[in-house]
């Protein structure tokens, strides 16, 4: 009884958020891959780079605030890890993971305490905003551009990982931390790298997300960083295509799930259902590296 | 470079320890006053100061604090006493609001306002009953909140009353076939759509129900689902932070039809945010600042407008303007006035003497009409405003009278 243009609609929905989870999902994954942390922090750096475009779009022109942005959202991950994560490498994996839940909540409050705890709109970004018409159905704008962006931004992540010195050091150290120091690699060097590209692909993502629903609260966060986290782990944790698919393919499903109104509440239960069944039955994500113990 | 971090953490501690004398001087302050023979009566503040309905929670919390300044003591058996207000947030969270009310308890306040939202107040309510301290609700008009409390009153109208108001405008609207959007688990918005719905059922329309998770900021898919059913008309009983979300999103993805909703929508803060796209939406509302029939309402907007453009805290917490009142602002000045009222009558700082006297309550006059409770403790209230977003600004519309 549904037209066509209906599930194109759905199907559309589905891949903006899609791609949304897909970017902050990346920062999970490579944060992950290097150091065996959960950056639990990485939902709330998405929320911070929000506001700092709340702030700076209000004293400079949009073509100055968005790269000010991004730069302001790079520096806050790289502090974040030379402050909380750097004093704690080696210390148990526990200690650090629990470091990053500490600097979550330290964001989240941070934030309630400046804003005085209320949603800020978003500025509008004019080259975003706007819809157009392809036959009968209406599309924003940003639902064409958040995938074309995306899927631009992991091609280069990839070339990048793959064929540049550093990207050979980022592997190198993933796969084996220690003997990579011992290679000569400048370990503290390659995890600013990654803590560098986790938080710029988060201000990408924040921007994108927040000029799509129009307004930015301080705890708006903790919904898109664990999904993404489920995404990530779906996907196989330390694997970028694994969790630009696992993404995706939430994206998708919830979008279908939140169409059915007899089942539509219980969009976020399937995700968070999904993650345990993969924990339990496939624990490495579809693209996840076999780990061999090391005696 | 241990030695620094240990230094910069003794620096940490010892500037906590200011900051804590300094917070707590003016409580001194107020005990050395009871000392030299002031007596205080302390009155609970128990509303969402963060969370989803921070916005709305901070322009009751105006209406109580301008109450407050014009009404700062009160008279029992011949000596003045200093009414204190005691704040606690409820961050628009039922799962938060106990511990929010048991922060008020230990404070032994003898009165407590609030609160906005539904949820935190049945949340709480038991708790204020327990303790014999009477709270009056300001704009929670969930039924369920005073039904079978005898310590929690209100001075709004309530869901039932509200629901059938609303579904009658929508019907002469020409609303044949609608549906209510409303947020899963949260205590007004079910409650509200349902008794919207059963209205709408009753008076001969269709009406469907799509529930959507608290937080959710993804509407497209409901709006997809919408389209393609062809309903003509949507009533969206949520918070102040969901509403520009709905708008939006509903106007983005092409979906024409006529958007409603309640008392939560009476907020300048939506028609900014969603601007052009609200053009037309209409909303139920406590008061009406242009009616002036209502004597009492046109002098209390008149100076609580110059109260709020005197300090710009204020002016922040009324959503960035001087220009105009929310509608809960009201509800939040005649909490306190029932609550100043009650301990005149009861000539008594004592919870249950104070409840006592709430229930045989009448005043005349106040911002939002007379005030008299019935047997539930809900205020009896007949009126309605009825307005909508023009380019940015709230317009009164129309009124209702029962």
């Amino acid at each position: 009884m549904h037209t066509a243009t209906y599930y194109i609609d759905l199907l559309l929905s589905g891949i903006t958020v899609g791609s949304l989870y897909a970017l902050i999902a990346i920062g999970y994954t490579m944060v992950y891959g290097i150091l065996r942390l959960i950056n639990f922090a990485h939902g709330d750096i998405f929320m911070m780079a929000g506001f700092f475009m709340v702030y700076i779009s209000a004293t400079m022109p949009m073509a100055v605030a968005i790269p000010v942005v991004l730069l302001m959202t790079v520096l806050l991950g790289v502090l974040i890890e030379r402050a909380a994560y750097k004093p704690l490498r080696s210390a148990p994996r526990m200690s650090v993971m629990i470091s990053a839940i500490g600097v979550s909540y330290l964001l989240e409050n941070l934030a309630t305490y400046i804003t005085g705890g209320l949603a800020r709109p978003y500025p509008t970004i004019p080259f975003l905003k706007g819809t157009f018409m392809v036959g009968s159905l209406s599309v924003k704008v940003i639902t064409v551009v958040t995938p074309v962006l995306t899927i631009l931004l992991v091609v280069a992540l990839v070339l990048f990982i793959n064929h540049t010195k550093t990207g050979m050091a980022m592997r190198a150290v993933s796969k084996d931390f220690d003997t990579a120091r011992l290679m000569g690699i400048k370990v503290n060097n390659v995890i600013s790298v990654t803590f560098i590209i986790g938080s710029f692909l988060a201000g990408v993502g924040s921007i994108l997300y927040f000029t799509n629903y129009g307004q930015v609260s301080p705890l708006i966060g903790a919904m898109p960083g664990l999904k993404a986290f489920v995404a990530a782990v779906f996907g196989g944790i330390g694997s970028i295509p694994g969790a630009v698919l696992g993404a995706y393919i939430i994206g998708v499903c919830e979008s279908l799930i939140k169409a059915n109104d007899s089942i539509s509440i219980f969009s976020n239960a399937f995700t968070f259902a999904l993650l345990i069944m993969v924990l339990l039955f496939k624990p490495n994500g579809m693209f996840g590296e076999k780990l061999t113990e090391k005696v | 470079m241990k030695k620094i971090i240990a230094l910069v953490m003794a620096l940490v501690m010892v500037f906590a320890l200011c900051a804590c004398g300094e917070s707590s001087a003016p409580a001194a302050g107020s005990s050395d006053s009871s000392a030299s023979g002031d007596k205080v009566v302390k009155i609970g503040v128990f509303e969402p100061t963060s969370g989803q309905n921070a916005a709305g929670g901070k322009k009751e919390i105006l209406g109580i604090e301008y109450a407050h300044s014009l009404y700062p003591t009160v008279d029992i058996n011949g000596e003045t006493y200093n009414i204190e207000l005691v704040y606690a947030d409820n961050a628009s969270d039922a799962a938060k609001a106990p511990s929010a009310a048991q922060l008020l308890i230990s404070n032994n306040v003898s009165v407590v306002l609030g609160t906005y939202g539904s949820g935190c107040a049945i949340a709480a309510g038991d708790l204020f009953a327990e303790a014999n301290i009477p709270a009056i609700g300001t704009s929670c008009t969930n039924p369920q909140v005073t039904a079978g409390n005898d310590y929690y009153f209100r001075v709004c109208y309530i869901d039932p009353f509200q629901g059938a108001v609303m579904a009658s405008y929508a019907l002469k609207q020409g609303c044949k076939n609608c549906v209510v959007i409303v947020e899963a688990g949260d205590d007004y918005s079910a409650g509200f759509g349902n008794y919207f719905s059963e209205a709408m059922l009753k008076g001969g329309a269709a009406c469907d129900t799509i529930p959507f998770q608290t937080g959710e900021t993804d509407f497209s898919t409901i709006m997809a689902n919408i389209k393609s059913k062809g309903y003509d008309g949507i009533f969206a009983p949520v918070s102040i932070e969901t509403a520009p979300l709905i708008i939006n999103q509903a106007r983005e993805n092409g979906v024409e039809c006529q958007i409603m909703a309640g008392d939560t929508w009476d907020d300048i803060s939506i028609a900014e945010r969603a601007g052009e796209n609200a053009n037309g939406v209409f909303f139920s509302a406590f008061f009406d600042a242009t009616d002036t029939s209502n004597v009492a309402g046109v002098e209390f907007n008149k100076g609580i407008l110059e109260w709020i453009a005197a300090d710009a805290t204020r002016t922040e917490n009324n959503g960035g303007t001087a220009d105009a009142i929310s509608s809960v602002t009201p509800c939040g000045y005649d909490a306190y006035m029932a609550a100043y009222n009650a301990i005149l009558a009861a000539q008594s700082t004592d919870g249950a003497a104070i409840r006592d006297a709430l229930a045989g309550l009448d005043v005349k006059g106040l911002v939002t009409g007379d005030l008299k409770f019935d047997d539930n403790g809900d205020a009896i209230k007949n009126y309605v405003a009825i307005k909508t977003f023009q380019d940015g600004k709230i317009v009164f519309s129309d009124a209702y009278t029962g």
